[in-house]
Order: C-alpha cells, then sequence, then structure tokens
C-alpha cells in the first residue's frame, strides 16, 4: 500500500457552506494533505444516496450539513446512521451549523455524542479534515498504514454484518 | 487504538477549554501538528510514539502554550503543555460505559479480562476469532454450571446477579453454542474504542458475522487502560462471585487456547450434549435472573448437560 485514496461524501443540499463553493473547501482540505501518497475526492451526491448504506460506509469523512439532522424529512435514514453501529468508528463525521448557534450545536453534541465533529467555521472544518488525512495516510508508514487498514477492516465487517446490499 | 487524531481534541478537553476556545486551539494545534508531522515523517505506532511526538513537537510550542495562557488556562495544565507532560494516553476516556448499570459492566469487565488472560495465556496476539469467542464464554458459563452449588447472592455487592458468571444464554447455531447478547456485548466494547476487531484470514470460521473473514480481537489501549483500573478488585478476587467466575474462565481459556475450530467444535461435543440439539435450542440459561434480551429470556428449555 504505497497510495491510498480517501473518499469525502457531501451530504447537503446547499452549493456553498461558510459562504464558499464546496469544491473550493475540498480544495483548501486538498492543499493541507501532506506529501503524494493520499488523495482526496469528493462526491457531492450524498443527499441522492443517503439511503445507500453500502455505498455511503465506504466513505471515510462525511460532510453534512445541520438541516439533513434536523430537517425530519431527511434525518431518519441518517440518524439511524449516528446511533448505530452501522458506520465504522474510524469514519469522521463533520456537521455544519455555520451560524446556527450554541443551541443547534448542543442538540447535536447531546444526540449524537463524540460520533459526530460539529463544525462551526470552516477552518476548522480544514484542520479537521487534514489532521485526519495526515495520519491516515500512507507518509505516516507503518502507523498510517494501519489506520487505513483498521478502517477498511471495519467496513468489511460493516458490509458482511449488513449482508452487503446496496453497494451501489 | 483508532481514531487517534482525536488525541488533540482530547488534551482540549483535558485542559478544560469550552467548546468555542476547543475550536481556536484545534486550529492552531492543527497546523503545528502538519508541519511537525510532515517533518517527522514515519510513525512505527500512533500509541506511545504518536504520543511523545505531540508533546514534544506540538503541545509545547509557544503558540499553543500563549493561547492557553489567553484562555486563562489554570497554571499547572499550561505548565504540562508547555514542558511537554500532558498524560495523553489518560485522556482516552471511557466515560460511556459507566452507563450501563452494574451487572453489566460485570460482564463487560470480564469480558475485557477474557482478552487480556487470553492472548496471554494462549501467547497469540488476539484472540483468534469470533467463533472462539463465543465458545470461551460458553465454556466459562458451562464450567461454572459444573462447579456451583449453590447461590452466593445476597451478601454480595452484585446484589443484581443471582449467581455468578456472564448473563448471556446460549442457543445452538449451525456454529454450536452462541449468544446474540454477547456478540452485542462485544460491539458495545468495539464501539466505545475498548476493543479493536481486525481481519486476520479471508477464510471465515462458520460463526455468526464471520463466514468470509476471520477477525482477530484484541485490547486497544483504552481497554488495558480501563482494565488496568479494576486490577487491584480483579487481583486479589475478595469477592467471591467474582473469584470463581475468573477460575472458570481461566479453566475455559486453559482449555480451548491452542485448539483449532474443529478441534474447539469436538471438545464441547465430548464434554456436553449440544450436538444432538436442535438448531435454535437454548443451551444455557443467562446466570442472571432478570435478563432482558430477546433471544435470552427464560424459558423451560432444558439446560445442556455436562454429563454427556
Amino acid at each position: 500500500m504505497e497510495t491510498h485514496d480517501e473518499d469525502l461524501v457531501v451530504i447537503c443540499d446547499r452549493e456553498r457552506l461558510f459562504g464558499e463553493p464546496i469544491d473550493d473547501l475540498a480544495e483548501e482540505i486538498r492543499e493541507e494533505i501532506d506529501g503524494e501518497k493520499l488523495t482526496l475526492e469528493e462526491h457531492p451526491n450524498g443527499t441522492e444516496r443517503v439511503e445507500r448504506h453500502g455505498w455511503l460506509v465506504q466513505h471515510s469523512l462525511w460532510l453534512i450539513h445541520c438541516d439533513q439532522l434536523f430537517d425530519a424529512e431527511h434525518s431518519g435514514q441518517l440518524d439511524q446512521y449516528l446511533t448505530t453501529l452501522s458506520i465504522p468508528r474510524q469514519t469522521d463525521v463533520y456537521v455544519c451549523i455555520e451560524d446556527r448557534g450554541d443551541e443547534a450545536r448542543q442538540t447535536l453534541e447531546e444526540t449524537y455524542r463524540d460520533r459526530i465533529e460539529v463544525i462551526t467555521d470552516k477552518k476548522v472544518l480544514v484542520a479537521k479534515a487534514s489532521t485526519y488525512l495526515n495520519m491516515v495516510n500512507p507518509a505516516r508508514g507503518t502507523a498510517g498504514k494501519m489506520a487505513i487498514k483498521g478502517w477498511n477492516n471495519a467496513v468489511c465487517t460493516l458490509l458482511e454484518d449488513f449482508g452487503g446490499v446496496n453497494h451501489g | 487504538m483508532v481514531n487517534e487524531w482525536r488525541a488533540i481534541e482530547r488534551a482540549g478537553e483535558w485542559a478544560g477549554l469550552d467548546t468555542q476556545q476547543r475550536d481556536e486551539y484545534f486550529v492552531v494545534v492543527a497546523d503545528i501538528h502538519n508541519a511537525e508531522i510532515s517533518s517527522y515523517g514515519e510513525f512505527e505506532n500512533y500509541g506511545e510514539e504518536y504520543h511523545d511526538f505531540l508533546n514534544s513537537r506540538v503541545f509545547s510550542d509557544d503558540r499553543v502554550v500563549d493561547l492557553l495562557q489567553s484562555f486563562g488556562v489554570d497554571e499547572a495544565t499550561v505548565d504540562a503543555f508547555a514542558t511537554g507532560t500532558v498524560p495523553v494516553a489518560e485522556t482516552y476516556h471511557s466515560e460511556q460505559l459507566l452507563e450501563y448499570g452494574l451487572d453489566e459492566l460485570v460482564d463487560l469487565i470480564m469480558m475485557l479480562r477474557l482478552f487480556d488472560r487470553y492472548t496471554t495465556v494462549a501467547d497469540e496476539p488476539c484472540l483468534e476469532s469470533r467463533y472462539r469467542f463465543q465458545k470461551l464464554l460458553f465454556v466459562t458459563n458451562l464450567e461454572l454450571k459444573r462447579t456451583q452449588t449453590g447461590s452466593v447472592v445476597d451478601e454480595s455487592e452484585f446484589g443484581l446477579l443471582e449467581t455468578t458468571g456472564y448473563r448471556y444464554s446460549f442457543r445452538k447455531r449451525s456454529s454450536g453454542p452462541f449468544s446474540r447478547s454477547a456478540y452485542v456485548d462485544k460491539d458495545r466494547l468495539y464501539a466505545n474504542g475498548l476493543v479493536e476487531e481486525t481481519v486476520i484470514s479471508d477464510e471465515g470460521t462458520g460463526e455468526v458475522a464471520e463466514h468470509e473473514h476471520t477477525y482477530g480481537l484484541e485490547l486497544t489501549l483504552d481497554g488495558q487502560m480501563l482494565l488496568s483500573r479494576f486490577d487491584s478488585v480483579l487481583g486479589d478476587f475478595d469477592s467471591e462471585i467474582l473469584s470463581d467466575w475468573d477460575r472458570a474462565q481461566e479453566r475455559a481459556i486453559s482449555s480451548l487456547a491452542g485448539k483449532t475450530v474443529d478441534q474447539i467444535r469436538a471438545y464441547i461435543d465430548s464434554e456436553t450434549d449440544v450436538a444432538p440439539r436442535e438448531t435454535g435450542e437454548r443451551l444455557l440459561p443467562p446466570r442472571q435472573a432478570t435478563f432482558t434480551g430477546d433471544d435470552d429470556s427464560a424459558d423451560d428449555a432444558a439446560e445442556v448437560s455436562v454429563d454427556a
């Protein structure tokens, strides 16, 4: 394992977060990645495929806008993922609340505890994602490769436990 | 350990920062971290080596120390950052575990001890399969059934336990004795970061959720630390309940360590009358009077005979 591709799934109906196009945010995260052994691919269509557990679970970074969790129409499936053992613990889930304030943050943290990272600022998002990507990275040698392997194994376990359905 | 990248955040929590301060702290620390990790290069592990890296090259940076001082963090905590002595490993709390009842906690602690003792006795890096894990729990309760003569409840500090042993009841599956509740509790330990599961073979054992791969189970650093907190209790075993339970578990480990899946199946068949039982039939009841699991509810099915 000399190189590795990480996947960022965007579960958000908006084209901009924190006032910036989501593409630009992803690019800012990429710019902070150390070396060339790891790439980050962005998947903007998460909202359309949120029911497809087998597909979603194979993305190690989730970028969710809080409306997706606060809106009853959308929240059911995501709520289930975030409150059960249906995604690897190693997966980082960023819930962007933008300027919704402390109440929104408190509600999310009480509901989903440390399963999610509540993000209030673009800089925090880039800092969290880049820290993750600089550790789960072949450039970190044995430790980085083991971290990748651990995540892969967790995905395999989940797909096996859930019957491997809905991969597409 | 997994989610090692959370160590930075945990150190911020340890410093007593509020949520807004933690965000500001994280941005500063991540900037230093990403620059330093690039020059550091490769790590053998994300345990002690990474914690030393955080202390020596990240937390002790003047920008971090200045920021903490500007937040009004107490002097001793700031000094721990400045001198690179933040107890990173100890910041990995397992407070979620404390949400469980005492009876559940005893099961979970004994399960952690099972992982620890098995790897020691068997001289293996991990407990080598979910199959072996299930059968070790079953044989532990079987050993207790063989040796216990009566209840030791009411005087015990563990009043919720009617008698000693795991609360799981086992039903016969094609793979032999299996407890769904034990599987769920193993997942709880995994979800709390206390146990790690890794694929160790691309061939399954035939156990539930282990048809295509074999999983090795081992304590994480968090799990080891939590277990170590109970060392004084577990080491003395002045509790008759835990003492009996631990001895039975030790015998189960000795009986199954080193055996293959087929040998374990043969061992259970030779020691019990599991083989002729119907699939789905209950083999051993739970060791607790009031168990709530669906498949573990008390019924009138005959317990497995150990005289077969």
